[in-house]
């Protein structure tokens, strides 16, 4: 190439020419061209983290709430949405109900709840399925009438929304006629109705009505009640009951909170001594699980019951503390989506809190003086206020009530369990399921799967390279690495389907073989290595620097032929003939045929070459007069490998191993593939876990986009992009200091 | 005291060789397993008849022995009369074992095999029987002539009348010599290689999920290889170096070590529901609710993995340019080129063998890779090829079948994994040669050009 300068020379002086300007526009578009994709990919590179982090930041926002309407309405008691939030309903302390369409506050219509019943204590009852409201009528009845939302739709296909009311029932609650204390109604999902009330005698009687369908289609009503006897401890109240007839709370006097367990075989109780002062408001949350207190000091508190998985004991506790409200509680709403709800207090402001994350997602104020009544949309999308002149209406923009950092990191106390604990479990049977979203057990997963992965590659890995780059001779160096990057390149997806379909279940029957060979192969592979220097010398130095590779394949080959046949022999000596039942009788963890072992055969598999390339480019590195120097001060091969060589290569081998860990906790395929998937947390090498990239693969696809599911899964993305790029990087920065290092020796 | 040090240096040596040793028997001994597993399901094997002690028979292909449970696995075909495709049997109910040679082996389109013998043949009005019937199987011309009917009974007897529309193929295992099995045994690859898959994917081949994978491939590298390479030029005789360059370069590297989940995500995340979702609503409105281009599709799995195998190209691209010696383009500069001609006419022509090691790994990974591609577009089984006669030829938008994903898809989450495991063997075989290939054809030209690189400097 340098010849054409000579060719140029050797001609006669030319006259300078000037470039054309065409060729100089050409250059300068090529110019532009270049520096164009150049730009573009590195923005596509940076784009990647970005867009990683625009799509999970939204889970961390707080709360939004815009005033829609405001309109004067004097005395509401109670308000309600449609499901659609157009329309709305407003009760007034005179016991009639009020029509109203959101959009511009028109009343529509009025309707009278209880017409000629007298005007006796009213109660409203916000359960899972219907609004009910109930009217004390003396003398051991009560009346109560539901009403539920019918959507239908005119000739035009216009949607309409109605109300409709079903008659009003009368239930004789005290046949004798005596006047009820504190009591409270709820309706099951079957339409059945039940009253809890204190009677004259004392005794708190549990009222059940239910229908059933008999032969001739006709609904036939069964009526049936108990009584037990609340003990002492201070005058009730009020009473709670929820919609399954199973839980029973009750305030008593002297700020003791009591719970009991209607069971069949009698009743569990327990008493709480509350931390709170007057409680104002009680309700229990969508699913009717937690029971929610408000004080007047503007403190909240959830409790719920729960039950004991060894002993199988009911137990009632405090669960959760809220942010204070800056006034005394005056009204309290739950949320029908979600486990969300909204507290007013007697300064107007309006908190929107979420029972799993203990936190207020929004506070302000919804109007003068205290808020009467309050509502939420259907969607968690709608809020309702009144205060004594005034109604409210606005917009609720907090899409992700369920998420925060103490959620994903942090042990959470969810419903239905006996403490704080990391979980995911990201869809339920039920609307009403809690989501559980910890991201612990998937880091833990992550961990235990590169840690089992490691512990086979990093030797492996770094004694290989040592081999090649010490020891070997340089005529098998260039064909032993391409071997060594084919293994790189094997694609994850065979790795994990030979891992689950074919190593699996050889595991499982020789499990044995495979535990006893890390202790047998390096102790057969040099007595066999001593065995092997009786050989004659002069045989023995035929062969070229790192010959002995081949033998030892082999010999590893029958080290492993070995331990297969020792197997069944130890199996029935120690183990009983079957070492897997021996584990679950011995220790607490049961085996699972797609376990840590396997991933840590298969991930390592995958990783070794990684860890291998790197570090044999460490090893070459170091440079050969500090090899040379030390041959010459008389220090054999293996000292001249283990106190010069590698001491000086030690950070590249860092490296290798840190770049070795990136690839395996980012690796999708393989655990997708060789664990059982479930998002345990146990250490066992016995059992399986799921990591975060097999979670992502697992879950996305059901993710409703821009659902906090779906967000979690990128939030999830975002971290295994930041540890992965933050460990390369330091990785990098450690190479690259080695290597200059290395230049100045 | 030497003599002890030597001996533990020496047994530290033979440690290090028998890692590496462990390593080559473990690639070397994968390919071969894959391989063996592979191609043994072309291979056709006998027909065993087991005569059992209860007086019962039965009639399969041998699968599995595990002689330590004592039993042996039978694949008895007959899905349409057992049911089952698969049968344990102990060793102990086992009267006497035979390989009768008149056991015919029908292949058909539905419900897997059939094993059992040939009565007759119908075909409209006579009736062939015994040999003359295996003669007119054998005889493709009066096949195409004539409508029939193959009479045949299972081992018990059974009859079972299968139309010649549905049979494949016909042939008696135990009486084929080595030389007519090795045919079938081609005749059955070049099968898997061109037909399209059967039997909800454990039968026939896998031509669509090849086709699939390549014309991805293909359209990745449309996209990768030219900003790669452009990004590679900046980087390297553009770009006037300090911290952003290195910076970026660091990224780069680095980016090659970021998990392919997290590029799958990004791709839903951005180009299906970002642009494709915007396109949808732009052109397609009319389709709507049903997406065309918001939803996974092959140009979608494409464009993530370009993204995924850039950095390959990158490097591979900068090792190349680096390999240019610097006197080529100062001579080039002396002779009075712009910037433009010389990386056009000197510096790219160098650095062409870089930049197609580069090219040729990132198809090596995108052919393997499957985590991202499940989420931006594949699907188990795709009635429609993305390229085809229809206007516009190329439909970008379609779903795709992928190697990869074939193994995945068919392996685990298949109803009948037993049934296809012979499938997901083979093609675990074929995606490994395709990669293993590729690979070393990349590092072969990557040699050569260091050797270039390694005369040049001097």
């Amino acid at each position: 190439m340098v010849k054409s300068g000579e060719n140029g020379s050797s001609k006669a002086r030319r006259p300078i020419r000037e470039t054309s300007p065409r060729r100089l526009a050409q250059d300068k578009f090529a110019a532009l061209l270049v520096r164009l994709g150049g730009m573009v990919v590195i923005a596509g590179i940076l784009g990647i983290l970005l867009f990683l982090i625009v799509e999970s930041a939204p889970l961390f926002f707080p709360g939004k709430v815009k005033p829609l309407l405001s309109f004067p309405f004097q005395g509401a008691r109670a308000l309600s949405f449609d499901p659609y939030g157009e329309s709305g309903l407003i009760l007034t302390q005179d016991g009639v109900l009020h029509l109203f369409t959101w959009k511009d506050g028109r009343e529509l219509r009025k309707i009278p709840l209880f017409p000629g019943m007298g005007n006796g204590r009213q109660a409203i009852r916000q359960s899972t399925s219907a609004l009910s409201f109930t009217l004390d009528l003396g003398g051991g009845k009560i009346a109560e009438r539901s009403f539920e939302w019918k959507v239908s739709f005119d000739k035009q296909g216009k949607r309409r929304i109605e109300p409709v009311f079903q008659e009003a029932v009368v239930l004789t609650l005290d046949p004798s006629g005596g006047s009820l204390g504190p009591y409270s109604f709820s309706r099951d999902e079957e339409g059945g109705l039940c009253v809890a009330a204190l009677t004259e005698t004392g005794k708190i009687r549990i009222f059940h009505r239910s229908y059933e369908e008999n032969l001739f289609g006709e609904k036939e009503v069964s009526d049936e009640h108990s009584d037990f006897d609340p003990g002492e401890g201070g005058e009730i109240q009020r009473l709670l009951i929820d919609s399954s007839r199973q839980n029973l709370y009750a305030l008593r006097k002297g700020g003791i909170l009591q719970w009991w367990r209607l069971q069949e075989n009698g009743t569990a109780t327990q008493k709480l001594k509350l931390a709170l002062g007057e409680v104002r408001t009680m309700g229990l949350l969508f699913g009717e699980r937690t029971l929610v207190l408000g004080d007047a000091e503007g403190r909240l508190q959830a409790f719920f019951p729960y039950q004991d998985q060894e002993t199988s004991k009911w137990h009632f506790s405090k669960v959760h503390d809220f942010p204070k409200m800056p006034g005394s509680v005056s009204a309290f709403t739950i949320s029908k989506r979600n486990k969300g709800f909204a507290v007013g207090d007697e300064l107007g402001n309006v908190g929107l809190y979420y029972l799993t994350t203990e936190k207020r997602d929004w506070l302000g104020s919804m109007g003068d003086g205290p808020i009467q009544c309050l509502a939420l949309g259907k969607k968690w999308d709608l809020l309702a206020a009144a205060t004594k002149g005034e109604a409210r209406i606005a917009r609720v923009e907090d899409p992700h009530p369920e998420a925060s950092l103490g959620i994903y990191f942090g042990k959470v106390w969810y419903e239905d369990s006996q403490g704080p604990s990391y979980v995911w479990q990201s869809t339920g049977g039920t609307d009403e399921f809690e989501p559980k979203l910890s991201l612990i057990p998937l880091i833990f997963g992550t961990l235990k799967g590169t840690f089992f992965a490691l512990l086979f590659a990093v030797p492996f890995g770094v004694l290989g390279a040592m081999f090649v780059s010490q020891f070997l001779h340089a005529s098998y160096q260039t064909w032993i690495k391409p071997i060594i990057e084919i293994m790189a390149s094997l694609p994850s997806v065979i790795l994990g389907f030979l891992g689950a379909i074919w190593l699996a279940p050889i595991l499982e029957n020789h499990l044995i073989a495979f535990l006893i060979m890390p202790f047998f192969l390096p102790v057969f592979l040099i007595a066999s290595g001593f065995l092997g220097m009786r050989l004659p010398k002069r045989l023995l130095r035929r062969f070229k620097a790192g010959s002995e590779l081949f033998a030892f394949a082999l010999v590893l080959l029958l080290g492993i032929w070995i331990c297969f046949l020792l197997d069944p022999w130890i199996g029935s000596l120690f183990f009983g003939g079957d070492p897997i039942r021996w584990i679950g009788e011995h220790w607490e963890t049961t085996y699972e045929q797609r376990n840590a072992i396997v991933i840590g055969i298969v991930m390592g598999f995958a990783v070794i070459p990684i860890i291998f390339s790197i570090a044999e480019d460490a090893f070459s590195n170091v440079p050969k007069n500090l090899v040379s120097g030390a041959r010459a001060l008389g220090a054999n091969l293996w000292q001249t490998v283990s106190r010069v060589v590698f001491p000086t290569a030690a950070p590249g081998v860092f490296s290798a191993v840190m770049i070795g860990f990136g690839r395996a906790i980012g690796e999708t395929m393989i655990v997708l593939m060789a664990t059982g998937n479930t998002p345990i947390m146990d250490p066992s090498p016995f059992n399986g876990f799921r990591t975060l990239s097999a979670n992502i693969a697992t879950e996305i696809s059901e993710a409703p986009v821009g659902g906090t599911l779906y967000r979690t899964l990128f939030f999830a993305g975002f971290l295994l992009f930041f540890i992965t790029f933050v460990l390369n990087a330091s990785a990098d920065a450690v190479r690259h200091r080695l290597q200059k290092k290395v230049k100045n020796l | 005291m030497a003599k002890k040090q030597d001996r533990i240096g020496l047994s530290l040596t033979w440690l290090c060789a028998g890692s590496l040793g462990l390593c080559l028997v473990g690639v070397i001994g994968l390919l071969l397993l894959l391989g063996y597993q592979g191609l043994s399901g072309f291979w056709p094997s006998r027909v065993m008849e087991v005569h059992l002690k209860g007086g019962g028979k039965a009639l399969g292909e041998l699968v599995r022995v595990e002689p330590e449970k004592k039993r042996f696995q039978l694949k008895i075909g007959n899905r349409d009369l057992y049911g089952l495709d698969f049968k344990w049997f102990k060793d102990e109910d086992v009267l006497r074992r035979e390989w009768p040679e008149d056991v015919v082996r029908v292949e058909r389109l539905e419900h897997g095999i059939f094993l059992g013998r040939l009565q007759a043949i119908q075909t409209g009005e006579n009736k062939l029987m015994g040999e003359e019937a295996w003669k007119f199987l054998q005889d493709p011309e009066r096949q195409k002539k004539e409508k029939a009917v193959l009479e045949l009974v299972d081992v018990e007897g059974t009859p079972k009348k299968i139309p010649l529309e549905v049979v494949l193929r016909t042939i008696r295992p135990n009486a084929m010599g080595f030389w007519s099995r090795l045919g079938l045994f081609f005749a059955r690859n070049l099968e898997f290689l061109t037909e399209n898959p059967r039997e909800s994917n454990t039968e026939g081949g896998v031509f669509p999920a090849i086709f699939g994978t390549v014309l991805m491939v293909f359209l990745m590298t449309l996209f990768v290889t030219p900003f790669g390479v452009l990004a590679a030029l900046y980087l390297r005789e553009y770009s006037k170096g300090g911290w952003f360059v290195r910076g970026v370069r660091v990224a780069v590297n680095n980016l090659a070590g970021v998990p392919s989940i997290v590029f799958g995500i990004f791709g839903l995340g951005f180009f299906v529901y970002l642009v494709g979702g915007s396109l949808d609503s732009l052109f397609f409105s009319d389709r709507l609710p049903s997406p065309t281009f918001g939803t996974g599709g092959i140009l979608w799995a494409s464009l993530t993995l370009a993204l995924l195998t850039i950095p390959v190209v990158i490097v591979a691209t900068e090792e190349g340019l680096a390999a240019v010696p610097g006197l080529a383009r100062q001579g080039s500069y002396a002779l009075g080129a712009t910037k433009f001609e010389t990386m056009w006419k000197v510096v790219l022509p160098g650095a062409a063998p870089g930049i197609l090691t580069g090219v040729i790994l990132a198809i090596a990974r995108a052919a393997g890779e499957v985590a991202p591609l499940m989420i931006v577009g594949m699907v188990k089984l795709a009635p429609d090829l993305p390229l085809d006669g229809e206007f516009p030829f190329i439909h970008l938008e379609r779903k795709f079948m992928h190697l990869g994903f074939y193994i995945y898809d068919l392996g685990f989450q298949s109803p009948n994994v037993e049934a296809s495991l012979p499938m997901v063997y083979a093609t675990a075989f074929l995606l490994v040669v395709l990669v293993t290939v590729l690979n070393l054809f990349a590092i072969i030209v990557r040699n050569r050009l260091r050797r270039k690189y390694a005369t040049s400097a001097v």
